[in-house]
């Protein structure tokens, strides 16, 4: 086990150091200078060319670089006046990670549960009721779901706040548009899965052996249904996070996804360097998170991987 | 059988859960508590991002500086309050102010001094690029241009309670001028303290104003509370203001019918109307002019700048706009159709506005296309340029800062424009600050740019006092000498009546050649809550003005 999650743990560090450096290399290929424009007055516009080390070879420029990524340092944001990008992604994220904590919970729980209904409901109207749901859920965009609740029940109805990030009564809406896309490609995989479990042998050995059907169903089904879930678990935290720019600007909360849109807009490249490498990291710590919970979970994985 | 009956449970309990949660619902919205305070909610785009008067000036920023910071005096509902300044004398000669402050204190306690003021002003002339309006202060254009130092600037602290503003000109609009957010009073000492992040956060700015800022959090909300030390506190009926960022304006509109902020701005006149019958619009005189600027200089290629530099080929397309065809058909008659920059609701002297004393409206530019001139101004051009048809021109970058593809947008009716002329255009889509530094100088880098301009004070002066040779604002390219000759001279004139005479001269200038063709004034309409009361609008400085306002639910 030790032995696998340290070779998790090296990929993830080389993935870190490739990001990086792509992130530095392809930043010098966009065109323009970072610092133009009579916006930016010429102060601020020598300090950062002395704090990024731009009149220095590229070699150089390279380890500073590094070295200011490796002490947590961003710099100066561009555009946002007087802002630091670390404080702008301070400020920000816990929102974002709120959002899209509530937003996972919100499809993990009810995307199985509507998987495991559809399987156990197999070729019944529930099945394809929740096939019906799982198609709308999967093909209706996140900014169309959220408008529409928007004007529901906050409008409409008059029970919930209508936007901002502020009570739970808030985070309601929010989440549940943000979770719709995850929650039904979780049901259908989470269906599939079971589906296939349902025929495997040791199902089969269950029932010989004369177990009681909730048993097989929670003991054996589920848990080994769980399993596949599992692998695409990671990119589905990556889509609810970096997905919810839609939604919170429709929200109006205060996240990293509208200063991600805006900095690309306003060509503010240390915003869009910190941001791209935070959003980076972060995803690499969570799918690092998912190889070790195969570990954990599936004994095979940790015996047989190296 | 048994699957069935572990199902059917498993229903039993989502119903039950989703009854509970509607309950607890039902109990959480009816036991909100009535609270006492009177808090007044503002919907605002963002961008917010530094409040120093000094550094960013917007409409949103605007909402909260004039509330935070007190300047000399304050413009109210049309009338002239004092403001950090108790009384004032103004020379014979109408050119040098001297204002005698009241005692006030700086929400951290330190007193407040005439030392403010001039920090405040030096630093304006020294790093904010619209400083180019506050250019009647003597020495002011040149402090800009770094050719005199801070201590010849025109604004002296004798004392600390006395500040004097020497002017180059005596110009009649300066005490309206004066109370602009610009020209409020600033700290030094946490300048220096915070250095880069002065503005950017709650901590590093002091508040003298009729509100404390008190919270804010970035891209989210700022709270300001009422300053209890304020000199006109007793007329202060707000206890709370909250700005709240909502970048989304569907949002805005689904929380302002929803009673969670206490204004819109209604997008459309169709909008407008809605709220018209529900008793919630307020109409109002609202200044600014969107117009389209022509690089002369062509982006320094000489046949480019020979062509726009032509007022000829200015006329050709605008004699082919259809101002008010656009307005009526495209913005639902949204608009007035501007044919000269001025809007005539524009203030000149005591009892006239600008439409009652210019001869220019209508004169130079149309409301309705005229095909026929234009084709006339064409060949014009054409002849001048040796070209025997209309696709010998080159190809024009025409810059936006809108989604050209937006149909309701000026943008997408202007292109329209010059392909029905015969015109090869290159759109440059240009979002938020990479606009501005297209636009501006020294870049000047297009050839057509959709623009504006929102007056900073109530005279025909703020609309052409940017188009002079020595303005770094907007990215304009007139450089008439005869034209800053005029306007020097305007305001060099005391005679109110003879000042009109010589800006409406100017005014002809600029309509006849000036590589600028006005399109439309706007219609101001506002949508308030009924609880709303007091609300006044204002044509230059803080437009909705809220600061007296009370709340009555």
């Amino acid at each position: 086990m030790a032995k696998y999650i340290l070779n998790r743990l090296l990929v993830a560090i080389l993935t870190m150091f490739v990001l990086t450096t792509a992130t530095f290399f392809l930043l010098r290929l966009v065109p323009g200078d970072p610092f133009a424009g009579p916006k930016v007055i010429p102060e601020i516009k020598e300090r950062l060319r002395i704090h990024y080390g731009l009149d220095k070879p590229l070699a150089e420029q390279y380890l500073i670089y590094m070295g200011n990524i490796l002490r947590g340092d961003f710099g100066y944001s561009l555009a946002k006046r007087g802002h630091r990008v670390n404080e702008v992604i301070k400020d920000a994220f816990p929102q974002s990670l709120d959002l899209g904590i509530r937003a996972m919970i919100t499809s993990i729980i009810f995307g199985i549960f509507f998987g495991i209904i559809a399987a156990l409901n197999r070729g019944k109207p529930l099945d394809y009721l929740t096939v019906v749901l799982v198609l709308i859920g999967i093909s209706v965009p996140s900014f169309v779901v959220a408008a529409l609740l928007q004007y529901f029940f906050g409008v409409y109805l008059k029970i919930l706040p209508v936007a901002r990030y502020d009570t739970f009564w808030h985070t309601l809406m929010p989440s549940f548009a943000l979770s719709l896309g995850t929650m039904a490609v979780l049901a259908r995989y989470m269906r599939a899965s079971m589906l296939e479990v349902m025929t495997a042998d040791y199902i089969k050995t269950a029932r010989a052996k004369g177990l009681r059907n909730t048993q097989i169903v929670i003991h054996h089904q589920i848990r080994n249904a769980l399993f596949p879930i599992l692998t695409i678990l990671g990119p589905a935290i990556a889509m609810v996070l970096t997905g919810s720019f839609i939604i919170e600007s429709i929200f109006a909360i205060p996240g990293l996804g509208r200063h991600y849109v805006l900095a690309m807009q306003n060509l503010d490249y240390t915003l869009v360097m910190g941001l791209t490498l935070f959003f980076g990291f972060f995803l690499i710590v969570m799918n690092l998170l998912v190889d070790f919970m195969y570990g954990i979970i599936d004994p095979r994985v940790r015996y047989t991987r190296k | 059988m048994m699957k069935g009956l572990y199902i059917k449970n498993n229903l039993f309990k989502i119903v039950f859960g989703l009854l509970l949660i509607a309950l607890v619902f039902t109990i959480a919205m009816t036991s909100v508590a009535q609270t006492e305070e009177k808090v007044f909610t503002i919907p605002t785009n963002g961008g917010l991002d530094n409040l120093d008067p000094r550094v960013l000036l917007s409409t949103a920023h605007a909402v909260v500086q004039y509330a935070i910071f007190e300047s000399l005096v304050r413009t109210h509902d049309g009338e002239l309050l004092p403001g950090m300044a108790e009384t004032w004398e103004i020379s014979d000669d109408g050119m040098t102010y001297t204002f005698h402050l009241r005692d006030a204190k700086w929400s951290d306690g330190k007193p407040v001094t005439a030392g403010d003021f001039v920090h405040a002003f030096v630093r304006m002339f020294e790093i904010c690029p619209a400083s180019s309006i506050f250019d009647d202060i003597k020495n002011g254009a040149q402090l800009r241009a770094g050719e005199v130092t801070p201590e010849e600037l025109g604004v002296k602290a004798p004392d600390e309670k006395t500040v004097v503003i020497t002017l180059k000109n005596p110009v009649p609009y300066f005490m309206g001028l004066i109370g602009l957010h610009l020209g409020s009073p600033g700290r030094e000492d946490l300048a220096i303290k915070f250095g880069d992040g002065y503005g950017a956060t709650a901590e590093s700015l002091a508040s003298c104003g009729p509100f404390i800022l008190t919270e804010w959090k970035h891209e989210d909300k700022v709270v300001m509370e009422k300053n209890p030390d304020y000199w006109n506190a007793d007329k202060i009926k707000l206890d709370k203001v909250v700005v709240y960022i909502l970048p989304a304006e569907q949002t805005q509109r689904n929380m302002f019918d929803n009673g969670e902020i206490d204004y819109y701005i209604p997008r459309s006149e169709a909008e407008a109307v809605e709220y018209e019958a529900e008793g919630k619009l307020v109409r109002y005189v609202r200044g600014g002019i969107r117009d389209l600027h022509i690089n002369k200089h062509g982006q320094n290629d000489p046949v480019k700048a020979k062509i726009l530099g032509n007022p000829n080929f200015m006329k050709a397309i605008s004699y082919a706009i259809d101002r008010q065809g656009y307005i009526d058909n495209v913005l639902q008659g949204n608009g007035l159709p501007a044919t000269v920059q001025t809007p005539p609701v524009t203030g000149i002297y005591p009892g006239k506005t600008w439409g009652e004393v210019s001869t220019n409206y209508g004169k130079y530019h149309p409301e309705t296309a005229d095909l026929a001139r234009s084709k006339a101004y064409m060949d014009k051009v054409l002849e001048d340029m040796g070209y025997s048809s209309v696709d010998q021109l080159p190809e024009f970058d025409f810059l936006t800062s809108m989604d050209p593809e937006d149909p309701k947008d000026v943008a997408a009716y202007l292109l329209s424009v010059f392909t029905d002329i015969g015109l090869k255009i290159n759109v440059v889509y240009a979002t938020g600050k990479q606009y501005y530094n297209n636009l501006y100088k020294p870049a000047l880098a297009y050839d057509f740019a959709r623009a504006g301009w929102g007056p900073d004070y109530d005279d025909p002066h703020t609309y052409m006092g940017y188009w002079t040779s020595s303005s770094m604002d907007m990215g304009v390219t007139f450089e008439n000498p005869e034209f800053d000759a005029l306007l020097d001279k305007a305001n060099k004139e005391t005679d109110l009546v003879k000042r009109a005479q010589i800006l409406n001269q100017a005014e002809a200038l600029f309509s006849d050649i000036a590589p600028c063709i006005p399109i439309m004034h706007f219609k101001g309409a506002l949508a308030v809550q009924p609880w709303v009361k007091g609300l006044t609008t204002a044509i230059s400085g803080l437009a909705i003005d809220y600061i007296y306002s009370d709340i009555v639910k």
